[in-house]
């Protein structure tokens, strides 16, 4: 079993995430705009996460990257760490209330997984995956927020196309060309890392399982998920493909994202079967 | 249509494989096909995906290999397709790129300013060479290459930085088709395979003209019995002579002259005698493999270790520690099966009047992965060469900055231009920055701090 403050600090975690989710909504609702709190809010919750992991590497005795419960945790903890520093940089209004909804069902979801402390089967013994799940939290990280960004562009497109009275909630949102610019940066950032995953991927599958590939579902989806993030990148240099079909192939990108890590494994069988 | 063109305009064929369209097309084709790979089981015998998916559904996807999408003739073409449009795109721009790279020219038209992606104009109240100097400094301060050259009384001015950064496109592309080359070619010159090797025993690997012997196998446990690691001492023979030695477990493969040995499986093997009407057939079997025993007796062993059986009188092992050892048997004479039945070792047991068996000892056997793949280097190049393309792409920021200043009754006028196709934006602010400090006729050193 996991310990008993180990425990305590996640559940204090999925708390404070639930408590920055609803200061953000409140927020919105009531037309603020100053967030403070809620980032406060947000902040505390990685925090607490943060030694959450911190004490279960101390008792597990290697960093907690190996079962569904470790890693969807740590990808609830991959979108807030993107969501945090981009939210501090760069203050764009609204984000939160989009993105801390993904985190709070990713580490809801976390929290109701087994979690008690596996000890890792032989395949797992490689420092390849730390590397592997490192850079793997990255690019889901960026993904996450690239898709919260996509969705609040096609709101605010919605509002605007709509053209009702100024006001409302679609005031809150940044305007289109920063979503846009925001959504590339996001999906620019993660994609190197994505690569990475399939590069460490691969260089770890060839030393366990005697191949570098072996067309195995994640490996394939994984792949899927990186050619529709390149095709996006390509649509986007060449054709000029922003804004609107953008958001789009975000939100495609990231149900990719989606599916490699939980459809894969609930609908599919091969070799990946820990996480 | 695609054929007559081929063949009359050859231009038009590198056109159409050059095109942006074409490997984004085969791109996604290739996602949408490995979807299919993903869902639908690959490998299996006909009779599987009849049962599963009915006669009509199983006929359509042995028609279009769906069940085995990677290695189908259309999957290969595709991707060699791809392959070889992303050289061509990549040859096509190498000269340009390098180039732009490698030279530049100073802008001496004030036209040439107004097409610019990022243009300006300021007067400045110092005096042209003032200026200019001033531009080269701060350019220099800013780790841009710089050039500066004066005709006339006229300052022209050129700085760059990143300019590297644009290849990292080509070098990204170029190391995909490196990738598929690697994979290619593995998949040409390599084989894999795969042995049960029961402890004491050799395998030949035909392949590459040498053997392998395990010396010794063993398991560390955790406390719950779950495998912890499992090792193999393996011997590489060339003929009679050892020519390495290592115990390898899982990720920790063996190499030797290009072939490696991964550690995948481990199970048991159990030895034993079978009397035949006088005649003994001395054999040793591996869990669920049939040995042969005599002309069309074939025996099926399964080894339990800590033998138990469990309330509906099954059999089941407690531990993996041989501390209660049985063997669970079949014997079949053709296809017909003489006896099933539990035995202890060394007790021989009667299966007819004719035929006896004994099992005398058991051994473990581990289950080895042999492979040989050239195209692994070649792989982590391509690999390697990837990343340092998106380094390129994503991390390096290419900007140019072009300057003319020409003097004038009251200080001198400085037309700017810049281009960074990747950031526009911010190299925009950054020259109206330049233009306010210009109009202002900042010192050079008041900049350059800044």
């Amino acid at each position: 079993m996991s310990s008993p403050l180990e425990n305590n600090l996640f559940g204090l975690a999925v708390v404070s995430y639930l408590i920055a989710m609803v200061l953000y909504f409140v927020y919105t609702v009531r037309r603020r705009e100053e967030t403070g709190p809620a980032f406060l809010a947000t902040a505390l919750a990685f925090a607490l996460q943060t030694a959450a992991m911190i004490v279960r590497t101390v008792a597990a005795g290697r960093l907690p990257f190996s079962n569904m419960y470790e890693f969807t945790s740590l990808f609830a903890w991959g979108v807030a760490l993107v969501f945090l520093f981009i939210e501090r940089r760069y203050a764009i209004k609204a984000l939160g209330v989009f993105i801390t909804p993904l985190i709070f069902a990713l580490i809801g979801y976390a929290s109701v997984l087994p979690k008690e402390i596996t000890p890792l089967v032989p395949a797992l013994q490689s420092y390849w995956l730390q590397i592997h799940v490192i850079t793997a939290i990255l690019a889901y990280g960026g993904f996450g927020v690239s898709f919260g960004v996509a969705v609040m562009y096609l709101l605010r497109e919605k509002k605007e196309a709509s053209a009702k009275a100024p006001g409302g909630f679609s005031q809150l949102l940044p305007g289109l060309k920063v979503l846009d610019a925001l959504n590339y940066g996001a999906i620019a950032f993660a994609f190197p890392f994505m690569t990475l995953v399939l590069i460490t991927g691969a260089i770890w599958a060839e030393r366990a399982w005697g191949a570098y590939w072996s067309w195995d579902p994640k490996e394939v989806w994984a792949l899927i998920t990186w050619i529709i993030y390149a095709v996006y990148l390509h649509a986007r240099y060449t054709y000029g493909w922003k804004g609107h079909r953008a958001a789009w192939m975000s939100i495609t990108g990231f149900l990719a994202v989606l599916f490699t890590y939980f459809g894969v494994n609930l609908l599919l069988t091969g070799l990946h079967s820990y996480i | 249509m695609p054929e007559a063109t081929k063949i009359t305009c050859p231009q038009q064929v590198w056109k159409w494989l050059t095109s942006m369209q074409l490997n984004l097309f085969l791109l996604l084709i290739i996602a949408g096909l490995a979807v299919f790979g993903s869902v639908v089981p690959q490998g299996e015998e006909p009779a599987f995906y009849h049962q599963y998916y009915g006669p009509l559904r199983a006929n359509l996807i042995q028609l279009f290999y769906l069940n085995n999408v990677y290695h189908s003739w259309w999957f290969f073409t595709l991707v060699f397709v791809l392959a070889a449009s992303l050289l061509a795109c990549s040859l096509n721009r190498l000269t340009p790129l390098w180039r732009q790279a490698t030279t530049f020219q100073y802008r001496c038209e004030e036209e040439s300013y107004s097409g610019a992606p990022i243009e300006g104009l300021a007067f400045s109240p110092k005096d042209a060479g003032e200026t200019a100097d001033g531009l080269f400094q701060r350019y220099r301060q800013r780790r841009y290459r710089v050039f500066l050259a004066e005709k006339q009384g006229r300052f022209y001015f050129y700085a760059d930085r990143g300019r590297f950064g644009p290849f990292g496109s080509l070098v990204t592309h170029l190391s995909l088709v490196v990738i598929m080359l690697g994979a290619f070619y593995g998949g040409l010159t390599g084989f894999k395979s795969y042995a049960n090797i029961p402890e004491g025993e050799s395998f030949d690997i035909r392949e590459a003209g040498f053997s392998v012997r395990l010396n010794d196998f063993h398991i560390d446990y955790y406390d719950d019995y779950m495998p912890k690691q499992y090792y193999s001492d393996l011997k590489v023979l060339n003929g009679d002579q050892e020519v390495m030695n290592k115990v390898v477990s899982v990720n920790n493969p063996l190499t030797y002259k290009g072939v490696t040995f991964y550690q995948t499986s481990y199970g048991w093997a159990v030895d034993g005698v079978l009397t035949n009407l006088g005649k003994e057939t001395r054999f040793s079997s591996l869990d669920r493999e049939a040995a042969l025993v005599g002309d069309d007796l074939r025996i099926k062993t399964l080894f339990y270790p800590d033998y138990t059986s469990d309330a509906s009188g099954y059999p089941r092992t407690r531990s993996p520690l041989p501390n209660n050892p049985r063997v669970v048997y079949v014997l079949y004479q053709g296809s017909k099966a003489l006896k099933y039945d539990v035995a202890e070792l060394g007790k021989p047991a009667k299966v007819n009047d004719n035929i006896t068996v004994a099992f005398t000892g058991f051994r473990q056997y581990t289950g080895l992965q042999i492979a040989r793949d050239p195209g692994i280097p070649i792989v982590y190049t391509g690999s390697a060469l990837m990343v340092i393309g998106l380094l390129l792409s994503f991390y390096v920021f290419p900007r140019r900055i072009w300057a003319m200043v020409t003097p004038g009754p009251k200080g001198c006028r400085v037309l700017v231009a810049g281009a960074a196709p990747r950031f526009p934006d911010r190299l925009a602010e950054e020259i109206q920055e330049l233009l306010e400090e210009l109009q202002r006729g900042e010192k050079n050193e008041q900049s350059i701090r800044k």
